[in-house]
This record gives structure tokens, sequence and C-alpha cells, in this order.
């Protein structure tokens, strides 16, 4: 999978900074799938316009919160129309959701919550992704969540559920450092443990945010700057990864863009200390091309 | 397993996320509905929000169709549905947000009408701005809503006289700023029936006995100008049922 660089997520405060034509500190952004569908059969409208902008000069990968890869529910074929149709619109480098379940019985939470760590489960989060890959015709790239519970049935750790279904279906794994952080704080296991079960080559992607805390329990609420203790835990796992496409996430108190941008680059220093050579700011004139292959879907630009 | 219920309870853990979903939903709408908000004022929003919650839990599996069925909730509501203006302002608040989705579509047909023989108007069809969403209100709630930002939470919607063109037309703009215009009863009417897939010759025969409507016949230009209407198509072929469905849900 390309190197991306250091990005950020696209938040609509920022869609002006974004397209002034000034040279970013980011380097690609992550757009939320479910922010550009709209209500009718094909996505379209103002928002996915401005990102088509965007992806003029940025490489974008589709970000989705809606997938309940774990979920017992069949899958709504009418959203993953409307998720394959995006796909093929935007053309991202890649697309991803989460490793979680969002909700039963037709409703949904719209939330993340974990899945219990069970044998039983990895044969149905594996199928889930297949029939997922299938329809969508795109390898996912799974990102492990953040939790507050765990389940008594439970019989393995996150990390080694997260090889076996990566090694069974071939997912790409987005590894959420401050997820790492956040829910070995919770459930008193070990970040580093958790990044050396992880094996080499399967992460496509990193995530760094911010959390807070509430008395025993930390909170991931994507409404801080990323803390010294994950900045940490980033440094150690691209010891072990290498070179990891890596994205910002602030989603909640959104601060000016300049803020944003010293987010990023000082996840490029970590990368170039650890890795010991410059990984310099891309050039948003520059061709998406020159970031990676297109995958040679037909890329419609006008929404219709 | 070890159990690592260490420093929280299993009733804190599952606080978390029974916490979360009501803040998450309510701010959902509470973006959705802005005006919605500042007329009731904050704390009979989020009651409103717990009572419609309650009612309708989350069905899609993208979260911005939450506030789907807000304003029919509202209308069918026996207590609710008594604040003045408020299914109204719901309507209006849904009709924004989905027209924002709508696909832009280029304004030619007030150029193509300049240059349209007579004889050829006639085969005449047109090609409807697809933003575009009618409410029903008789007050001018959109005053209020351009408003919103400066008015005072709880204040009541004070809409003065009712508007002599009680259906509120709700659009885009290129840039996706909203836009609004107001029909008569007779405009909307012609607005119907310009959408099904006939000849202006055909809509002229259909209106004949719907005096407002073929008044409002002279509206055309004036809606090619505005962009209401995007392009005429000449044709003389009668399309079928189902592009007549699509161009009324439309409306
Ligand atoms: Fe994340």
């Amino acid at each position: 999978m390309s190197f991306l660089g250091f990005g950020a997520g696209l938040r609509s405060p920022h869609y002006s900074d974004v397209l002034s034509g000034r040279v970013l500190e980011v380097d690609w952004f992550e757009a939320i799938s479910e922010n550009y569908l709209g209500y009718g059969e094909e996505p379209a409208g103002r928002p996915l316009e401005t990102l088509l902008k965007v992806r003029e000069n940025f490489p974008i990968v589709l970000h989705g919160v809606s997938l309940s890869i774990g979920g017992t529910d069949p899958f709504d074929r009418s959203y993953l129309k409307s998720l394959r149709k995006l796909y093929e619109i935007v053309d991202p480098a890649w697309v991803s959701d989460h490793l979680c379940w969002t909700g039963v019985h037709g409703h949904n939470l719209h939330d993340l919550l974990p899945l219990p760590y069970t044998r039983d489960t990895i044969g149905h989060v594996v199928s889930r992704i297949q029939e997922a890959q299938d329809f969508l015709g795109r390898r996912l790239t799974i990102e492990n969540v953040s939790s507050y519970l765990s389940y008594a049935s439970s019989e393995m750790s996150e990390w080694e559920f997260l090889s076996e279904i990566h090694a069974r279906t071939g997912c790409g794994l987005l590894l959420d450092v401050n997820n790492i952080f956040v829910s070995a704080h919770n459930h008193a296991f070990d970040a580093s443990e958790y990044l050396q079960g992880i094996p080499e080559g399967s992460v496509t992607q990193m995530h760094l945010a911010g959390h807070s805390s509430n008395e025993a329990l930390l909170i991931d609420t994507h409404d801080a700057p990323v803390c010294d203790g994950v900045w940490q835990l980033y440094a150690e796992a691209l010891k072990r990864f290498g070179r990891i496409s890596t994205l910002i996430e602030w989603d909640a108190d959104i601060p000016v863009f300049e803020r944003l941008e010293e987010e990023v680059s000082h996840a490029r220093s970590i990368a170039q200390r650890v890795h010991g050579s410059p990984i310099l700011a891309q050039n948003p004139n520059r061709s998406r091309k020159d970031f990676h292959q297109p995958s040679g879907t037909q890329v419609s630009v006008g929404a219709t | 397993m070890k159990n690592n219920c260490v420093g929280a309870s299993a009733l804190d853990r599952v606080s978390v996320y029974a916490d979360a979903y009501f803040l998450r939903l309510k701010e959902i709408l509470e973006n959705d509905f802005e005006l919605a908000r500042v007329c009731l004022g904050q704390e009979r929003f989020v009651s409103l929000v717990a009572d419609y919650l309650a009612a309708n839990p989350p069905f899609h599996p993208d979260a911005a169709w939450l506030g789907s069925r807000f304003p029919r909730f509202v209308e069918v509501h026996a207590a609710w549905r008594r604040i003045e203006h408020l299914p109204e302002i719901l309507d209006l608040e849904w009709a924004i947000n989905e027209t924002l989705y709508s696909p832009w579509i280029d304004e030619k047909a007030a150029m193509q009408l300049s240059s349209l023989a007579a004889d050829d108007l006639s085969l005449a069809q047109f090609v409807t701005d697809p933003s575009v969403r009618l409410v029903f209100s008789p007050a001018l709630i959109e005053d209020a809503w351009l408003d919103r930002s400066n008015r005072s939470e709880g204040e009541p919607l004070e809409t003065g006289r009712d508007c002599a063109r009680p259906w509120l037309v709700v659009r885009r703009g290129a840039q996706g700023e909203v836009k609004f215009a107001r029909f008569s009863d007779g405009e909307r009417l012609l607005w119907r029936e310009i959408h099904r897939p006939q000849t202006l010759t055909q809509t002229c025969e259909n209106l004949s006995n719907w005096d407002e409507a073929v008044a409002a016949l002279a509206e055309l230009g004036g809606w090619a100008q505005r962009g209401l209407i995007k392009e005429i198509r000449l044709n003389s072929s009668s399309g079928n049922d189902e592009d007549l469905e699509k161009g009324e849900t439309q409306s």
C-alpha cells in the first residue's frame, strides 16, 4: 500500500483553508464516507462537490463509521450501494471502517461498540469482511476501536483477534495508536505488547488523536491535541512497522487549521527522527497521480 | 481471560456508551434543526429530542438520516404540534438539509428560452432544479431561519400577517447556499404539472380549469431566469409514468 505521508481528517470548518491553494503541512486527507452520501440514490451535493475539489490536489482516503462489520443484522444493501458509488466517484487511495458493531435488530446506536474476542466472533467477522469486500469491490482496511468495557466471554487479546482477522481476510489494518493507548489504560494491558502482537507488514495506516479522562477511564473524544504518551507509543509503532501513512483526527472543539497542521508536522518530525531521513511535505498542486496509482475505476467529477 | 474491571465498575463502563448515545444523537439533531432549537430553547428542545428518539430510534446506518422522521413526528404529536410554527420549521430545516445534498445542474434555460421560436415553445419540456423542496407555510419562517443566530433562546416565532403565497420554495445555489422563493397555490400546481413528461401544450390543456395555474404560466420565463427551470428540451413524446413519479417526489 502506498505511503501517503502525514494527513488530517477533512472537516467542514477547514474547507476554505484546504482549498486556499497555499502549501499545506498536510499531505493527504481522510474523509468520513457518511458525510458525503446524502439522501438520494447516488451520492451528490455540495459536500461531495467540495471533496472532489480537494481531491484534485490531495490523495483522499474514505473512512466509514457505519459498516457494523461485527454486527449480526444483514448488511443494509442500499447503504452498501451508496458506499460503492461513492468509491467509484472519489476513487480513494483506500477505504476503511472499524472492527466493531454499531447496532442490532435494525436499531443503530451510531457508536463503535467492542466485540467479544472469541473464535466464533472471528469466524463471523471474517465472513462479514469478505462479504463487504466482495460487494464493495475493494479491500477493506479495518481499525481497532477504543473501548470502555470487555466481555467475560473473550478468549484472547484484542491484538490476537485483530491479527487473526487480518491473516484470514487479507484486510489492511488501520492502527489507531490513541485507541490502543486509551484501551490499554481502560483494560490494564500493556500497549507495547499490543504493538508487538501485530504482524509487521499488516499496517496500512495509523491514526493519532487526543482523548479526555473520566475519573478512572480514558475517553476517546478527539477533542484535544495528541498527548505525550500517545506520541511515544507512535514512535514505538513506527520502529516496528516502518514508514506508515499517518493521520491526525480532531473532531470536537475543532481548532484553527494551523493548529491541526502543527500536529501533522509533529507526527512528521517524529517519523523523521525514527527513520533518520527527512519526509517533506507534499506540494498541494502536485498531481495526485504522483502519490498513488489510480485503481482504474472510472472517476466521474460532476456529481449527478 | 482475566477480569480487567479495575478502577471503574461495570456500570461506569456501560454508562460511557449509554451517555454518549443520547448526547451524540442530540448533537446531530441540534445541527440539523438549529432554528427549532433556538425557538424552543435548549431545555424544551432536549425534551422534544428525548420524545422523538424514544418513538424513533435511529434506523439507518448513516446517522445523517436521524432527523428524517422528525417533522412528521411533531406533525402528529398531540402536544408538540400545538407549538406555533414548529411543524413548518422542522419541515423547512429538513428540506434545507436535503437540498444541500442535491446535485447541481448548470442553468441553461434562460438562454435557450430567448432563442426559442414560438412554434417550438409548444413542444418544450422542462428540466427543473432537482434541489427544489416545497414547504407549506403561510408564515415567513424563512426570515427567522436566516436570522437564527441573532435570535434569543426560547423567543417564540412572531411572523405577523400570513403570506399570500403560502408555498415556501427551498433550493440550493451553485456554492451550496440556501435560496428561498415563494409560490402561490397556482404556481405550485404549475410546478407539479411541468414535472410531468409532457409538452407545454399538454400542460396548458391540463391546466385549463385552474385559473391561478394558467395565470402562473407567465412565470415560466421568470423561473428560467431564476434557475428554477434549468434546461428546456424539445420533445413531442409523452414519456412515462416513472418519470412522473420522480418529478412529483421532488416537490
Ligand atoms: Fe481512529
